[in-house]
This record gives C-alpha cells, structure tokens and sequence, in this order.
C-alpha cells in the first residue's frame, strides 16, 4: 500500500518550507509535527451531509407514497400519522433543545439540527394537507403557504436553524406568488408578470426591515446573512425584470442603483465578500443596460463603426476598475477590523 | 520554465497552508497577519465567484478586440489566411499572458481567459491550416501541458487530461490502431499512469506550487480509473462510439471485470480513504459507490422508487448514526471531532441549495389538479434515486 498517498510524509515537507522561510518558528513546527503524528482524520462534515441527504430522501420518498395512495389509505389516517410523527418529532426537539434564546444556541449533539428540519418539512406537509383535507378547496390555497412559513419560522426561531429560516422565507415568498427558488430563478420566468415584480420588490423590502428590527432588537442576528442575501437576489433581478418588461425603466434602474449602495455599504459592514461581488456585476449589468438605452435613444447608427473600435477599451477600462474596487474592498475590510 | 516569480507563487502557496495551520490555533492571528503583509505574494483572487467575474470581464475584451480586428479584416480571403490570423491572434493572447503574469497577476481571473485562448486560437490555427484531426488533437494537448507548466495553469490541466482521452479514443475508434473493445481497458491504464505520474511529481517538495494541478490530475485519474470500467458506460459507450448492438450484456467482451469493478473501485477508494487519510479518495470513494448504485438501479427494477427512496434514505440514517455513534469520543484517527483546517462553509452552501431546490412550499394553484395538496409537497425532481 506504499503506493498510495503519502500525505504525512508530504505535509511535514511543506512545514519544513514553511520553517525555512521563518514563517513559524521552531516550536511551532515541532507542535505541528507533533499534531501530524496524531493522523487526525475527521470525517464529521462528510458523516452529517449523508445525514442530510437520508433525511432528504426518506422525506422525499414518504411524499411520493402520500401522493399516489391519497385515495386507498384515507386521509384521517395520513392526517393522523402525520400529525403523530410531526408530534413526536417535536417532543425530541423540545426536549433536547437548550430553549429560546435572542443569541445563538446549538444543540448538544449537531445531530439534532437535522431533526429539527425533519421536523419542519413534516409540520409544513401536515398544515397543507389538513388544510386540503377539510376541504377548504374554494378558499384560499396560498393561506396554507402562509401558515406553514409563519411555523417554518417559528420552528428556526425556536431551535435556532438556518435551514428552516431558509424554509421559511421561501413559504412566505410563495405566499405572495413569489416562486424564489434556485431553478425557477435560473430559468427566470419568475419576472414577467408586473404584480410580481412589485410583489418581489415589496417583499425584498420587507426582508431588509426584518434585518434592521432583527438588529435593533438584538434578535439572532446571525440570520441576518440569510435574510440579506435572499433580499439582494431578490430585488436586484426584480428590477430587472422590471427594467427588461415595460416602459418605466428608468424607474426600475433608480431603484436598482438604491439597492445596489445600500448592499454596497452592508458588504463592507458584514465583510461579505460574495455580496460585494453581486453588488458589482448587479451594477455592472444595470449600468451597461442604460448605457444601451441611452446610444439606443441617440440612435447613433453612424458612429457605429467607432464605438465598436472603443469597445475593447471600455472593457479594458471596467476591468482595471474592478481590480481597484476590489483592492479597495479588501483595504475597507481590514481597516474595519 | 515559469512565466512569473516562483516564490511569489511558492509564498501564496504557502500562505494558504499557515492560514490552515492559523484555523488550527498553531498560529496566532497576528503572527498570521505580520506574515501576510511582510511577505511579497502573488496578486490573486481566493475568491472564485471574483475569479469567475474577472475571468468572463477577460473574456469581452479579447472577443470585442477580435470584432475590431474583423471590421479591419473583411478584405481577407482563403484558409491559410484565416489560420495565419488565428496563429497571429493565439500569439497576441501568449503576449498578453506573458505580461500579465510578470506584472504578478497570478490566478486572478483574467489571467485565465489570457492563458485558455492561446489553446483555443493555435489549435484553431492549425486545424484549419491542416485539417487533420490528429494534428488539431495533438497541438490541443502541447498547448495545454506548455501552458499548465508555464502558469501553472489549473484549467490547462484539466483539458491537457481530456485531450489525450479524447486522442486515445479517436485513434482507436476512428484509426485502429487496437481492436476497439480494449478501449476501457486502455483509459484505465492511462488513468493509473497519470496517477503514479502526479504522485512521483508531487513528492519533490521543489513541486509544491504544482499542488492543485497534481490534486487535479489525481481527481480525474480515479474519476477515469472508475468511469473507464463501470458496466453502464462501458455498455453506453460501446453502442454509441463503436457501434456494437449487444442485445444481450453478455456479449461484451472482459463483461465479468465491468461487474465487478462497479462496486469494487468505490469500496477500494473508500478503503484507501480511511486507510491512509486522503480525503480526495473518502470522497471520490462515496461519489463512485453512489454511480455504481445508480448502474445497478439502471439495470435491474428491484422495487418501487418511493419504498426504494425511503429504505435507502432509513438505511444510510442507520449506517451514518452507528458510525457517529462509534466516532463520537475517539480522539486520534479517524474521528467525528471538528477539523477546524476544513472550511465547513462550503457545505452550508450546498445543504442550503439542497433545502432551497428540494423543499417545495409552493400551493398548488390549478383546480385541474384535485389531488394534489396545498404546501409541503415534495417536488422530488431534484433528487433522483442516486443514493
């Protein structure tokens, strides 16, 4: 088995490197190649991502078996199965759960994270299904979304679980038409619609005033990640929807910019690097696309030749302009700290 | 050999691995900082969103100099005309490289796109000027392997690799030079050759700033090693690429090793993994027995997915909860403790995505459709029945 990685042996050549240069000092190598005798090989990540993906496919799994056999096993039975599991779900997570807290809590055993989601999904699935159950189908399907964002979010307040603030938010986007998730926003046929987009412009809103109460109030304020980046997405392809679809661009763009320096200001204050990044090529695009309309609006068919020849200087021009935005990002974050 | 210094990049290098050891508390932060500002390093985006930013920004210019250039270009006629301006264009690109690398840009995006096009316009070049697919093959791959060890170029890496496939197998399929169904067996050889190639390379210490480009090749030699004997592109790949209509399995030539190497390269992977600690073989381990698992599933129809999705669900549950279970207080070794070396971010990232994609809360809207239910339907499309 010689043949086969020889990492130690390879690492501590590396530290050696390291010592040669004075990068760490004699006792710090000899500590680290103490560590390396060790053999540490943890595979915690990789044990609790399988947890995750069980959960998923056994949740997935019962789903489909509600779904084909709703007319054979009776829904009072699934309902009350359903409500059992959801219950006993619960118990274990209140039980073990350290209670609510404004700060951020953990569970003793992270496995119980996991059980929270299980336990959220189970409770969203029963909220719809009793609500289809008692026949409520000529009121108002969407109140159903509702209740289950309300309890998704409870569920993440309570046990402190970003995966079900993550639920949550989702739950309440669908609530007012909203279809935020990851495929249906890469496929983009979200924006189309002129309610929607102001649907998606209000409910962004409504998130960034959910960070500043959540702020203000000392409120888990290590959701505010979340919560923020689903509001930037958010708005920033509502308005271009906006700005693609009708006749007010220019109203789309404005509110565009306002979003885009408001992000600009929170990147640098939560030293988010990826929101930077999009705030940059958000703004990137929105600039590009008024500069469009604006040669568009000359009509300018006559210097075409000449600003295709200017093109590759422009974009020479952007790129040494990012490389000093984002030295000057770096410069902004390590002064903050 | 290097377009720019080598202990800049050596330094960056390295300042990565104190940045693990710094994660670690070997290091104090501010022994970590002292270090980072004194030391002369390479300009670089960590980042790959920025460096996927800067790489397509990179991108524009060279596609808008090249609309410039074909405004100025109309008057030209016949093919050795074109190829000398892709020879002249794939020179300019090398030119531009050279500078960006000594002005110590190193992996910073636009770089990339510098780096790609040399590639891309001299074996243009030469496919036009030669038409010959071995000639195009073969410039493809010099070009790669120059520019992987000139810029130490991870991408250039990975298309040198997927050239020489691609030459393997047109020289076998289209020009004969073996009988066809030893295709599989050859990629393998080649894949264990890359293997040791890469693993005698990278135990010269001299090589170290090579790291991910070695760490690349080894992803993709047991990505081939696996993928060149699984039975479903073994049996794929024979109809589409060589024309054999095999009604019956059987009829594939070495048909009994495909079965077996299905299962046996994960478990063998997996095996060496927690044997000597490499975390490219765990994981390439676990995605492999996922492949072979779809492989079998592909085949033989054992039971309904929805009970199949729930048992394999309840089973890996059981699986993964013993081990934890048995980890838990284990102190050396392999252990479930936390290593703070991993950046553990990247798998809140897909678990969200994961949640996000998979969890549908949405209300069925449409009166067409009674039976299905209002809210936590499961939409399923995400998640096939890989695992």
């Amino acid at each position: 088995m010689f043949i086969f990685g020889q990492i130690q042996f390879y690492m501590n050549k590396v530290f050696d490197l390291l010592l040669s240069k004075n990068f760490i000092s004699k006792d710090q190598h000899q500590a680290v190649a103490e560590y390396q005798k060790l053999q540490l090989f943890s595979i915690r990540n990789e044990l609790l991502f399988l947890i995750y993906i069980s959960i998923l496919l056994f949740t997935t799994g019962v789903g489909v078996i509600i779904y084909k056999n709703i007319d054979t096993i009776g829904h009072t039975i699934l309902l009350v199965l359903l409500a059992i599991a959801t219950a006993t779900s619960f118990y274990f997570c209140h039980k073990k759960g350290k209670g609510f807290s404004k700060g951020e809590v953990n569970f003793e055993n992270p496995l119980y994270n996991y059980l929270v989601l299980f336990t959220t999904i189970l409770l969203c699935t029963f909220i719809g299904y009793f609500q289809y159950n008692l026949n409520f189908q000529d009121s108002n399907y969407s109140l159903a979304t509702l209740i289950s964002g309300i309890a998704a979010l409870a569920m993440a307040y309570y046990f402190d679980n970003k995966s079900a603030l993550t639920i949550g938010i989702t739950a309440l986007g669908s609530f007012i038409g909203l279809s935020i998730q990851v495929q249906t926003l890469m496929e983009n046929d979200n924006f189309d619609d002129p309610r929607l987009i102001f649907a998606g412009l209000v409910f962004g809103g409504l998130l960034i005033v959910w960070q500043i109460l959540s702020e203000k109030y000392a409120m888990k304020t290590h959701f505010s990640f979340v919560i923020l980046t689903f509001a930037l997405h958010l708005l920033a392809l509502s308005c271009f929807g906006g700005c693609f679809q009708y006749d007010f661009w220019i109203i789309y763009l404005a509110i565009l910019g306002a979003v885009l320096y408001y992000f600009y200001k929170k990147s640098i204050e939560f030293k988010a690097m990826s929101w930077y990044v999009f705030t940059l090529i958000y703004g990137y695009f929105g600039f590009n696309f008024l500069m469009f309309k604006i040669l568009d609006a000359l009509s300018l068919d006559a210097f075409f030749e000449f600003i295709s020849i200017l093109s590759p200087f422009y974009f020479i021009g952007s790129i040494i302009l990012f490389i000093k935005l984002i030295k000057d990002f770096k410069k902004k974050i390590n002064v903050s700290q | 050999m290097l377009a720019s210094n080598f202990n800049n990049i050596q330094n960056h290098f390295l300042i990565e691995e104190l940045e693990k050891l710094e994660h670690l508390d070997f290091v104090s932060k501010q022994q970590f900082e002292e270090v980072k500002k004194t030391t002369v390093s390479t300009k670089t985006n960590s980042n790959l969103l920025v460096r996927f930013a800067f790489f397509l920004l990179g991108n524009f210019v060279i596609s808008s100099v090249m609309g410039v250039c074909g405004l100025f270009l109309t008057m030209m006629e016949g093919q050795d005309a074109f190829a000398f301006a892709f020879l002249l264009a794939g020179i300019a690109s090398l030119l531009v490289a050279e500078v960006v690398s000594k002005k110590n840009f190193f992996a910073y995006g636009f770089d990339d796109s510098f780096i790609l096009s040399i590639t891309l316009f001299v074996t243009l070049a030469v496919g036009i000027a030669t038409e010959s697919v071995n000639a195009i093959l073969i410039t493809f791959i010099a070009c790669n392997v120059f520019c992987t060890i000139r810029y130490v170029h991870v991408a250039s890496a990975f298309f040198a690799v997927f050239g020489l496939i691609g030459w393997i197998g047109y020289s076998i399929i289209e020009d004969h030079i073996l009988p066809s169904y030893y295709l599989p067996i050859v990629v393998f050889l080649i894949a264990v050759g890359l293997y040791f190639l890469q693993h005698l390379l990278n135990k010269n210490v001299q090589n170290f700033i090579y790291g991910n480009v070695f760490q690349l090749v080894k992803i993709m030699s047991l990505f081939l090693a696996y993928a060149s004997l699984n039975y479903f592109v073994v049996l794929e790949m024979s109809e589409l690429l060589l024309n054999m209509n095999l009604m019956s399995t059987d009829d594939l030539p070495f048909s009994s090793l495909f079965y077996f190497a299905t299962f046996g390269i994960p478990i063998l992977y997996i095996f060496v993994g927690l044997k000597k600690k490499d975390r490219t073989f765990f994981w390439m381990g676990l995605l492999t027995f996922a492949a072979g698992y779809a492989t079998i599933r592909n085949y033989y129809y054992i039971v309904e997915p929805e009970i199949e999705l729930m048992v394999v669900g309840l089973l890996l549950f059981g699986i993964v909860y013993f081990c934890i279970h048995k980890l838990q207080n284990k102190a050396d070794g392999i252990t479930f403790k936390e290593d703070k070396s991993i950046n553990p971010m990247a798998f809140d990232v897909v678990k969200a995505i994961l949640v996000n994609a998979n969890v549908n809360t949405d209300a069925p809207t449409s009166e067409q459709s009674p039976m299905e239910f209002g809210g936590g339907g499961f939409s399923g499309g995400g998640s096939g029945g890989n695992f």
